[in-house]
């Protein structure tokens, strides 16, 4: 049933968000293109072909059928400006269709320069290729929708291992593992993801897959095929995004534990470790391989020469991080970068901020998630002392979820700061959605508050999380059509 | 089904838990539902978003865009004008909406400086593909508020004269009045309809489904896990 319930989630938001309305669609979209309509990359040239005349210049990457699609709806136009809403009148596309149909090749393979997203390694846009390929006789739109349902599976991988990874932990109640993986599922912003094109859902899918099985490896032992499993999702992850390759180190953390604690042989330790760590440098090599060959770096351009010439400071970065979370103390230099901190990043843009960050609710949802999560965490950190004892049994369990997010967020952060370093501190690309690899653990934490509360009164709380979260992503469609109709 | 109504416990979670979705759903989205805003039908030509970078039209003159879009709900056209005088007589705008077998015209004689205002025409019965011209009834200039901000403008052109404008003349279309969401659904449904492979009775169908089956599926399959809890644990398979 929670499947059923996620997919139709995902399927709402595939339809409510106007044609290229999710975060950089364009882009992801012009990768897939490239990829089905020419077998290449896209590629850093020097010269650009032109797209096709009427249309706005200056957008190497996008193919002219594409560009087409962000003009005559305006699509482009419509990111981050309220009061410009996308065109949706049927002969608007009719004239679209008209244009589209006049050009060369119907304007498809004309987008080869590079785009935001044409530093990504190619694994997730190879998978939407298959969409697009099964509505290649369709208009760019229809392939885009396609496209879009293509989360739709991912979405349910990411229920599904929430689910599993809560069966281990916490096998009783059963309870548990439901209101975990429903948490998940009717999680707005996740299922918003998983409704438009865009890899964040993949790499997903794939933490959410490493976590499950990480946990089984450290609590039942390792072997060759579990090894391989996790450096295959490793090399997977690094293919699909360049945030990806932070999931190495969990990998090897979970892998030595298990080993570790099994003391499993020195001559299996050298071939399963091989085997996984070979699988995940694998990964690595295409990836380095890819960006080498079009011409790409590992930031997506968002750190540029300059930046990393200047050098990274410890104490700068530690002021950041500091005040990301905390008010600043008096010794303190203001907020590196723009005051966006925990309360927006890690609460509002990861529950209720959809579209381009451009689709909000009122204010005063914003006010109670904030209070919510601060008063859960609070009483997540009481219960994780006052249940230590029930814990220790599986705190090597626990370790590798604690190494996998302390990794992710450390990353994160980290990325943040040479990104501020690099755009002259005005933007450090980091929203809510990055935690969505380890959205499972954020589904375990409340089961586990949850069932760690007297039996009626955690069944209660555990209505209360689902039943809110239906509430919010049922406002954020709402406001999904709102913004783009009215 | 057997499963949450044969368990006490699991039918009480889900009663409540359904029971609250649909008075905290009627306490917060019945206004959103049922209060009446403006709908934006259509941005032949977005404003400008940081700079504006004005046509000047003089006395007489028209500026005109093509390849604008009418449809039924485009009543009214919104768009600003400066006249940069501080005398207090204004000089009065047409703005002239025209098609394959369609004509409307609607006068601006009173607007706020440089702000857009509105001005009421009459839509055609059908949707098509037309003119836009803002016609300049004065002997003084005025001065359109327009842009040539690169992810703002149109790839519609302004031309005065024949002569193609560097910046595009903001324009939206609204109705000519304000909608409540709800009346509005079968228009949006249009709309979402021409984005996507799906037909209308589709949208619709989805449209219910999510309105009772997220809340529902969600409801029944926390509730059913509780009752599961209740079941008596499997007898051990005999000796």
């Amino acid at each position: 049933m929670l499947l059923c319930v996620a997919a139709l989630s995902s399927l709402a938001w595939s339809l409510v968000i106007a044609p290229l309305g999710g975060p950089d669609e364009e882009a992801h979209v012009a990768y897939t293109q490239r990829i089905a309509e020419t077998g290449e990359l896209p590629q850093k040239l020097e010269d650009v072909p032109p797209l096709a005349p009427r249309l706005q210049g200056g957008r190497d990457g996008f193919s002219s059928e594409l560009q087409a699609v962000q003009d005559f709806g305006l699509m482009w136009q419509t990111a981050l400006k309220p009061y410009v809403k996308p065109n949706g009148t049927s002969v608007e596309w009719r004239a679209y269709q008209r244009f589209v149909s006049s050009l060369k090749d119907g304007g498809r393979t004309d987008g080869r320069g590079f785009q935001p997203a044409a530093n990504n390694p190619p694994l997730y846009y190879l998978y939407t290729t298959i969409p697009y390929e099964i509505g290649r006789s369709g208009s760019l739109l229809t392939r885009m929708e396609l496209m879009r349902w293509a989360g739709i599976p991912l979405l349910l991988v990411v229920v599904t291992m929430t689910w599993l990874l809560v069966a281990e932990l916490i096998p009783r109640p059963y309870w548990a593992r439901s209101l975990a993986a429903g948490v998940v599922a009717v999680h707005p912003v996740l299922t918003f993801i998983s409704g438009v094109v865009n890899p964040d859902i993949a790499l997903a899918a794939l933490w959410a897959t490493f976590l499950w099985l990480a946990v089984r490896t450290v609590r039942y032992g390792p072997s060759l095929r579990r090894a391989l499993w996790l450096g295959g999702i490793v090399a997977a992850s690094t293919l699909v995004q360049p945030r990806g390759l932070a999931l190495g180190l969990p990998m090897a953390f979970a892998l030595g534990l298990a080993m570790w604690r099994f003391k499993t042989p020195m001559r299996s330790v050298v071939r399963w470790g091989g085997a996984a760590l070979g699988l995940s440098f694998v990964g690595a090599a295409l990836f380095y391989f890819v960006l080498a060959v079009y011409g790409g770096d590992e930031t997506s351009g968002w750190i540029s020469t300059t930046a990393n010439s200047s050098g990274f400071n410890v104490r700068q970065f530690l002021s950041y991080v500091w005040q990301f979370y905390l008010p600043p103390l008096k010794i303190m230099e203001p907020m590196f970068g723009p005051p966006r901190g925990f309360r927006y990043v890690w609460v509002e843009s990861f529950f209720a901020v959809f579209g381009q960050l451009d689709i909000h609710l009122p204010g005063w949802v914003y006010d109670r998630l904030y209070t919510a999560s601060v008063w859960s965490l609070v009483i997540l950190a009481v219960l994780l002392i006052l249940r230590s004892d029930a814990l220790r049994r599986h705190r090597a369990e626990l370790a590798v979820l604690v190494v996998t997010v302390v990794t992710l967020v450390a990353g994160l952060h980290y990325a943040a700061y040479r990104a501020l370093q690099g755009n002259g501190a005005t933007d450090p690309i980091l929203v809510g959605r990055y935690l969505f690899p380890i959205i499972p653990i954020f589904g375990l934490a409340v089961a586990f508050v949850c069932t760690s509360l007297p039996r009626r009164w955690g069944q209660y709380a555990g209505a209360l999380v689902l039943s809110s979260s239906v509430l919010v992503l049922i406002g954020g469609l709402g406001s999904a059509i709102v913004r783009n109709h009215f | 089904m057997r499963r949450v109504f044969g368990s006490r416990r699991g039918l009480e979670v889900f009663v409540v838990m359904v029971l609250g979705l649909a008075v905290a759903g009627y306490y917060f989205f019945n206004n959103w539902l049922l209060d009446p805003r403006g709908v934006a039908v259509a941005t032949p030509s977005p404003p400008p978003f940081k700079t504006d970078t004005p046509v000047r039209v003089d006395g007489g003159q028209k500026a005109c865009i093509k390849g604008v879009a009418y449809t039924p709900r485009t009543q009214v056209a919104s768009f600003a004008i400066a006249t940069r005088s501080k005398s207090r007589s204004q000089v009065p705008v047409a703005f002239e909406a025209s098609g394959p077998g369609y004509s409307a015209t609607g006068v601006l004689r009173r607007y706020p400086e440089g702000v857009p205002a509105p001005v009421a025409f009459s839509a055609p019965d059908h949707e098509l593909i037309g003119t836009a011209c803002f016609h300049n009834l004065g002997a003084r200039p005025v001065w359109l508020s327009a842009t040539r901000e690169g992810r703002v403008a149109s790839s519609l052109e302004t031309k005065i004269n024949g002569v193609t404008q560097e910046s595009d003349i903001g324009l939206v279309f609204f109705t000519n009045r304000e909608h409540d969401v709800l009346s509005q659904l079968p228009a949006v449904f249009e709309r979402i309809a021409n984005w996507q492979p799906l037909g209308r009775p589709i949208l619709w169908a989805v449209f219910v489904l999510v309105l009772l089956g997220i809340p529902l599926g969600t409801a029944w399959a926390f509730a059913s896990t509780i009752a599961r809890d209740d079941e008596p644990a499997a007898a051990p398979p005999a000796a």
